[in-house]
């Protein structure tokens, strides 16, 4: 495109605001001359506009000298001269701003996250006055609150009277049909108050009142009503189809509910009318809204007078905020993300100060000339501090635009890696806001602060000695790269202690053989398999026709994978009146311990024939045989269940499991055969060599195949139930980013080291090249050099060794079988890292001083 | 520095230009010499400052003239008087005496 445009209006506009109108006019003429020759036909209007943008840009300064006239506010032309001198040195800028926006963003991410988890408060009425309250074993009361009995429940309801109004409910899963194909959905059954207790208000419709107890009913979230009703307005008259039964829907709940303790999308009342409440029925979750009177404590101990002398075993009675039981064991995490993300904020900021001072004794030559010429001590401050406040605001928008990005991404990782899992998560503009102020406050401080002692300065001096550090300035330097140091330490030492936990946790033997194992969980409807015989017929015809498909030893039945909890627990004796310990129960198909290739210690294992037919019987884990039986052969004696209230025979002997987490250690279990005691829910485990999506086809064809209406899911690796299990995820996280943080640590504070050194050296260029001069040996000049920077490191090593003490009992619950030696050797090893990169930064300068030439230092001096 | 004549880089290359450009030199034309022979785009700002201050020193003059065929107001045209081109001489006697004696190869340094 070619000539015979105008140039643009704004850049003209700006020059008659800040500059005299003669100069102004001759600027302008000349440059429309020119613009007019600038458009050819090689060159596009754009390049020209740009051209003579930037011929404005670059003149207005050069124009507005002392003794003439200048308009406009000085700021303006402040930001022109400031834009020229950063193009002029844009590596060290770049590096400013860059540093800056990156742990400014990842910083301000990770405190958004944290804010969302921990800090929001949960979308109920006045929430701090509702708490979750559980029993706990008298023996462990540190534990996490239990489910209870409804009878209990209605005990502590009597109990509490006016100090606080109790409500129940029971998470569970139940298949959808009838809407698409069948769906297994997360369901709460709830006392009819419950929603009224949290102060929801519907949506649409009402909520339960006690005449809907018992009654096939149901209130669904707002997502499933548009998702699956159409967000159909005339929604009293609608059915859903849950485990085989029509319930009719009340309402529908607002959308920004959300019940963080079981987040489910259908609610339907407890389905037992309790007139005659029975021991057998679920156990149920509670939550009160205290009266503002009852602390949670007093609470607690008033409904342990319930509890205290409950048959068969006491318990305590425990009850937690609602917020931190929401939370769960996530703050303490997510208090050591904050922490390594205000770490990161610190180094940043450190670099920052670092990195404007320099910038400011470099112009202090040109202040000082300024200074001389008749500048006030406010203009050179104003442009010192504008220049620090561009750069840092530079750097927060960079910052920011990175936290927005990333914030999602941060959500996401901690949910995958740290099972943290938040529904809303945007970036925290408080935490932002907070972050943005800080920084503007270094930049102030560092920018002005330096302008202080202009005053004092003679141009004489300057002029002569160049740019010089005040020795308050250069201590000062050396103080902000120690601390670098001491973080970069804590991080490293603090990184491999998590990472050397999680690597001793991820080899502890879980008791059985996660490779190449899919489980898939399926799932029978009352409706549909009313009797025990019904249920065993469908799970073992299940496994045979998907062993056929896939190999008959591939197969197996389980009502529960290891490492998902300790749930279905039962008190377990030699006889009747001596049961004093507790028993996982599990109820196991043939050839389970095959597949999961867990050790046969004694006896053996199911058989199809262990079936209904059969007296009852039970396989025992090592340790309970060991507990109950000592020396003796446990196997052919019988031993009493309470779960069943029966006497049960010992057939075999197996390794010990863990159930609740890798750290821990196993608990005593108890498997009963699944075709005797089969489990409505049920989980299919299969070890094939067949690739998964192939495996997972078998299992859906051959459940199509016995009922169209089931539907399979929960399908997960073996390996992926090992690596979310409690203990993992967290300190995975952890690794990563104290790994992430404590590698920017190390390379800002190599460069810090680097900066310091480099700039003592130029600074005694002139005392080192007289000493080499005379006759001074180098190799003496390079270890006083490196002297000087291997001070500042070991001051920082020494430091960040106080700290990552510290630092170490913040992490303790994290640590697994790191003993004092292995610590020590993780000290040494981070102190070596520190001081290998140190030395690589500052070991070229040093030998640049010892190896100059002293004849031409000296001349240039 | 002792002599009274003596010129910083950018006010020796602005003489130079007008003397490149004898009769024809105003800014326009001045600014597109440094930058032809130069390489650099100057800013015309720059160069406004600098005639400004050749001017004060008086070491430059300069007129007003409408001439036949020139577009737009009159442009203010330059020539450099005596006095510059005294500046001119001394500084390049200075520069010479500097160079004297080396000779730099490109990107090795200093060869004395």
């Amino acid at each position: 495109m070619s000539g015979g445009g105008s140039p643009p209006r704004l850049p003209a506009l700006l020059a008659r605001w800040l500059l005299s109108s003669d100069d102004c006019a001759r600027l302008l003429d000349a440059l429309d001359e020119e613009y007019a020759r600038y458009q050819s036909p090689q060159r596009t209007r754009i390049g020209a506009d740009v051209w003579y943008w930037m011929q404005v840009l670059r003149s207005i300064p050069a124009l507005r000298r002392p003794g003439r006239w200048s308009g406009g506010p000085s700021v303006i032309v402040d930001l022109l001269h400031l834009s020229r001198r950063l193009r002029r040195s844009p590596v060290s800028a770049a590096a400013a701003i860059l540093t800056l926006s990156v742990t400014l963003g990842a910083g301000a991410a990770i405190v958004s996250v944290v804010d969302a988890v921990l800090l929001r408060p949960p979308p109920f009425t006045h929430p701090d006055a509702l708490v979750t309250v559980g029993e706990t074993p008298t023996d462990d009361p540190g534990a996490a609150p239990r489910a209870v009995s409804y009878s209990t429940f209605l005990a502590w309801r009597e109990r509490a009277g006016a100090s606080a109004e109790l409500e129940a409910f029971d998470p569970t899963n139940v298949t959808l049909t009838e809407l698409g194909a069948a769906e297994r959905l997360s369901v709460n059954n709830v006392t009819p108050g419950f929603l009224q207790l949290l102060g929801v208000t519907p949506a649409l419709g009402r909520l339960f009142d006690s005449e809907d107890l018992g009654q096939p009913v149901a209130i669904v979230s707002t997502a499933f009503w548009r998702g699956r009703l159409g967000a159909d307005s005339a929604i009293s008259g609608r059915q859903v189809v849950l485990g085989g039964q029509p319930h009719a829907i009340l309402g529908v709940l607002p959308e920004h509910f959300y019940f963080a303790l079981n987040a489910s999308d259908v609610w339907r009342p407890l389905p037992f009318v309790p007139v005659e409440p029975e021991d057998g029925s679920d156990p149920v979750r509670v939550v009160a809204r205290l009266d503002g009177r009852a602390s949670p404590v007093e609470l607690a101990r008033a409904l342990g007078d319930v509890s205290r002398v409950a048959d068969p075993l006491p318990a305590r009675v425990r009850a937690v905020p609602l917020a931190a039981a929401i939370a769960g064991d996530t703050p303490r995490t997510l208090g050591l993300l904050g922490a390594a993300g205000g770490l990161a904020l610190l180094i940043a900021f450190t670099n920052l100060a670092v990195l404007l001072m320099v910038r400011s004794i470099d112009r202090r030559r040109e202040l000082a000339v300024r200074r001389a010429l008749g500048a006030r001590r406010s203009e050179t401050a104003r442009q010192l501090v504008l220049e620090s406040l561009a750069l840092v605001g530079l750097g927060i928008v960079g910052g920011v635009l990175i936290a927005a990005s990333m914030t999602p991404a941060v959500g996401r990782f901690a949910l995958e890696f740290g099972g943290i899992a938040h529904r809303e998560l945007t970036v925290s503009w408080r935490a932002i806001g907070v972050v943005s102020v800080i920084a503007l406050f270094c930049a102030f401080a560092c920018g002005f602060l330096p302008t202080l002692g202009a005053g004092r300065w003679r141009i004489s001096d300057v002029l002569r000695q160049g740019a010089t550090s005040s020795a308050r300035e250069i201590s000062l330097r050396r103080m902000f790269v120690g601390g670098e140091v001491a973080v970069a330490f804590v991080l490293l030492v603090s990184m491999s202690l998590v990472g050397l936990s999680l690597l001793n946790v991820l080899s502890t033997d879980p008791g059985f053989h996660a490779g190449g194992v899919l489980k898939l969980q399926v799932s029978l409807p009352s409706m549909s398999y009313p009797t025990r015989e019904r249920a065993a017929a469908f799970f073992s015809e299940l496994q045979s026709s998907v062993g056929e498909r896939l190999g008959a030893d591939a197969v197996s039945i389980i009502n529960e994978v290891p490492l998902s909890g300790d749930g279905g627990r039962s008190l377990v004796g030699v006889h009747r009146e001596a049961t004093d310990r507790e028993a996982v129960v599990r109820s196991a198909g043939p050839g389970y311990f095959d597949v999961l290739r867990i050790p046969v210690i004694a006896g053996r294992t199911f058989t199809p024939a262990d079936g209904a037919t059969a007296a009852p019987r039970a396989v025992i884990s090592a340790s309970l045989a060991q507990g109950l039986f000592g020396a003796r052969q446990p196997v052919g004696s019988r031993i009493w269940l309470a779960g069943i209230q029966e006497m049960v025979e010992v057939i075999g002997v197996a390794g010990d499991v863990k159930h609740r987490a890798l750290d821990e250690a196993p608990l005593s279990t108890v498997y009963l055969p699944a075709l005797q005691f089969p489990s409505a829910s049920s989980i299919l485990v299969v070890r094939s060599v067949q690739p998964d999506r192939v495996v997972i086809a078998t299992v859906r064809d051959e459940v199509q195949r016995l009922d169209g209406d089931l539907p399979v899911y929960s399908i997960r690796s073996m390996r992926d139930v090992v690596a979310a299990s409690p203990g993992v995820p967290a300190r995975r996280l952890l690794t990563v980013t104290l790994a992430g943080f404590a590698l920017l640590a190390v390379v800002l504070s190599a460069i810090g080291l680097f900066g310091i050194v480099a700039h003592d050296v130029a600074r005694r260029r002139a005392e080192l090249a007289l000493r080499i001069a005379l006759g001074a040996d180098p190799m003496r000049i390079l270890r006083t050099t490196l002297g000087r920077g291997a001070l500042t490191l070991g001051s920082g090593l020494a430091v960040g060794a106080v700290l990552a003490v510290w630092a170490a009992r913040g992490l303790s619950y994290l640590l697994f079988m790191t003993g004092q030696v292995k610590v020590l050797s993780i000290g040494a090893a981070a102190a070596a890292t520190l001081v290998a990169t140190g030395a690589a930064a500052v070991l070229p300068v040093a030998l640049v001083a010892a190896r100059s030439d002293p004849v031409s230092t000296l001349r240039s001096e | 520095m002792g002599k009274t004549g003596v010129l910083g880089s950018f006010e020796e290359m602005v003489l130079l230009a007008i003397l490149q450009n004898p009769g024809d030199a105003y800014a326009v034309t001045i600014r597109r010499e440094l930058q032809a022979r130069s390489g650099a785009d100057v800013a015309s700002g720059a160069v406004y400052a600098t005639l400004d201050r050749l001017e004060e020193k008086g070491l430059v003059g300069s007129e007003v003239e409408q001439r036949v065929g020139a577009v737009g107001r009159p442009r203010r045209y330059y020539d450099v008087l005596p006095a510059g081109r005294t500046a001119l001489a001394e500084t390049r006697g200075i520069r010479e005496a500097m160079w004297r004696g080396l000779t730099i190869a490109p990107s090795t340094g200093l060869d004395a």
